[in-house]
């Protein structure tokens, strides 16, 4: 068979290179990490199963990090939010030093990272995985404090309990209203599987009630199939409105429970606001990001475009068509390890081939997903043609539930190799 | 130095490979001595997203040999009217891809 030959080169050169002395990167190479999250936490362990002899630091402040992926289960009371935790102790087995305080500084000519607790670290490496922060300044009326009463719930944890907290108190007749963003944000398909399983929910228990969706864009992910399956499921409870509809919101006011359009002022009983986003604020502090707010790349080695030395990964990225996800992030750290590690041993990076999938639920049971398969040749990320794609519009009758059961497994597997 | 050398000297292909990501183990890794093999590596990265030891509707990489995998991905490739992951995923790569792939990660689990 024609597999044979190719295998069989593959196998013979690694015996080859296995006769040959090896190469060991200096005993002092260091990588600092920053972010335990989906992107942060994988780098940091392949980094060290790839080159045991390099010193990697994660740094962390949370001591267990809580992830948003099956957050919006939480969130109408079909999943517990223990469920979404995860802590760092297979990492730490493994010889990395976790370092639970948070990076306030780089500097990038010194080759060093501040900690809030007063030490530095150095770094011959370093890896910015820090996610998202709220663009504060982005959404007249909304700051911390509203988000107290009007939950982003787009950092999972205490935001996802409020939000879920609020929907049970509700009265039978309520309106909740979900304010999306313009691109580019955290999870694009996230606020319409919020919108599809909190509308599952007030089906099923506060049946008068109503979901409107205000959206400040015109497009979607999947938003096809999305709709579709919102006509057919949940007509007469969930509404969604586009930018062109007016669906753009310009200013909340926490106090009052509204919601400012440019043509009228909505009363709502629960506000889930997703508020603008930017990169986590360290990237920043380390010039990687631009006035975007978010980071531009070389995306072979994912080495940062403003800063040599700095490498970005994750949701902080500017890496589109690969979109802000956890799968992307976990990728993007797999194939960033490989490449540092490459380049601690004096060697150049090299171009491969990258996937996403996300998976979105319809109700607890049922979901919809879209792929995508990335070349990097150039250090510029783009789709393989022919390749990627969403779920089947019209399915078989068992593919939405499969699809459900396929995005548990995913969890189960993508944490197990973060942080199992 | 010597040491190490000799130490890597008397690993098997197999076993260098298990070095690199999803199994338990910690040893030196050969992936970062040849461009092939880091592309190899690289590649079959996208696999351990979803495919750890299998679960109920994903199923696990860790029983399968070079040849059933690629066939499997050759086959998803293939069937243009197929519209599951596997299917949108297989058809971004070639032939000469698949084989790199399936043949790193069946060597990966050490056979």
């Amino acid at each position: 068979m024609a597999a044979r030959p190719d295998r069989r080169a593959v196998i013979a050169g690694l015996a080859a290179l296995a006769a040959m002395p090896s190469f060991a990167a200096g005993n002092s190479a260091r990588v600092v990490v920053v972010g335990g999250g989906y992107g942060g936490a994988t780098a940091a362990r392949f980094i060290k199963r790839l080159a045991p002899e390099v010193k990697v630091t994660l740094v962390e402040p949370n001591r267990t990090f809580t992830s948003c992926p099956l957050s919006n289960l939480v969130i109408v009371a079909a999943r517990d939010l223990a469920a979404q935790r995860f802590g760092y102790q297979a990492l730490a087995r493994e010889g990395i030093d976790i370092v639970h305080d948070r990076a306030t500084d780089v500097d990038a000519a010194a080759r060093t990272v501040a900690l809030a607790g007063g030490s530095t670290l150095r770094y011959d490496r370093l890896i910015l995985s820090p996610g998202i922060d709220i663009d504060w300044s982005a959404l007249e009326g909304y700051g911390s404090a509203a988000a107290e009463a009007m939950p982003h719930a787009w950092k999972a944890g205490e935001q996802t309990l409020l939000l879920r907290r609020q929907l049970e108190a509700m009265e039978d007749g309520g309106l909740v209203v979900i304010s999306v963003p313009r691109a580019p944000f955290r999870c694009p398909p996230g606020p319409y599987e919020r919108a599809s399983l909190i509308a599952h929910y007030l089906r099923n228990r506060k049946p008068r009630a109503k979901l409107l969706v205000l959206d400040a864009k015109d497009d979607f992910s999947k938003q096809p199939l999305f709709q579709a399956e919102w006509a057919a499921r949940y007509g007469g409870v969930l509404e969604w409105r586009g930018a062109s509809d007016g669906g753009r919101v310009s200013r909340v006011d926490a106090g009052a429970m509204t919601l400012e359009t440019d043509f009228e002022r909505i009363r709502a009983d629960v506000a889930n606001v997703i508020p603008p986003q930017k990169a986590g604020e360290i990237a920043a502090r380390a010039g990687v990001a631009d006035s975007t707010g978010w980071c531009p790349v070389n995306a072979v080695a994912f080495e940062s475009s403003l800063q040599p030395g700095i490498h970005v990964i994750g949701d902080a990225t500017i890496a589109a068509p690969m979109p802000k996800s956890a799968f992307t992030a976990n990728m993007q750290a797999k194939v960033c390890a490989v490449q540092v590690a490459r380049l601690l041993r004096g060697m150049s990076p090299e171009p491969t081939v990258l996937v996403n999938t996300c998976y979105s639920y319809l109700d607890p049971d049922e979901a919809i997903s879209i792929s995508g398969v990335y070349s990097n040749e150039g250090g510029v990320l783009a789709d393989v043609p022919g390749a990627g794609g969403v779920s089947p519009a019209a399915p078989n009758p068992r593919s939405r539930t499969s699809e459900a059961a396929e995005a548990f497994d995913w969890f189960r597997a993508i944490t197990r190799e973060t942080f199992g | 130095m010597i040491a190490a050398a000799r130490k890597v000297c008397l690993m098997t292909a197999a076993a260098v490979l298990i070095a690199f990501g999803w199994t338990e183990k910690q040893a030196e890794s050969g992936v970062l001595e040849s461009p092939e093999l880091g592309k190899a590596a690289t590649m079959a990265a996208a696999c351990g997203g979803c495919h750890g030891k299998g679960g109920d509707a994903i199923v696990g990489l860790d029983t399968r040999s070079a040849d059933e995998i690629q066939s499997l991905l050759m086959a998803y490739k293939a069937d243009a009217a197929g519209s599951s992951v596997m299917h949108r995923i297989s058809r971004g790569y070639s032939e000469a891809q698949i084989r790199m792939i399936a043949a790193y990660l069946a060597a990966r689990e050490g056979r």
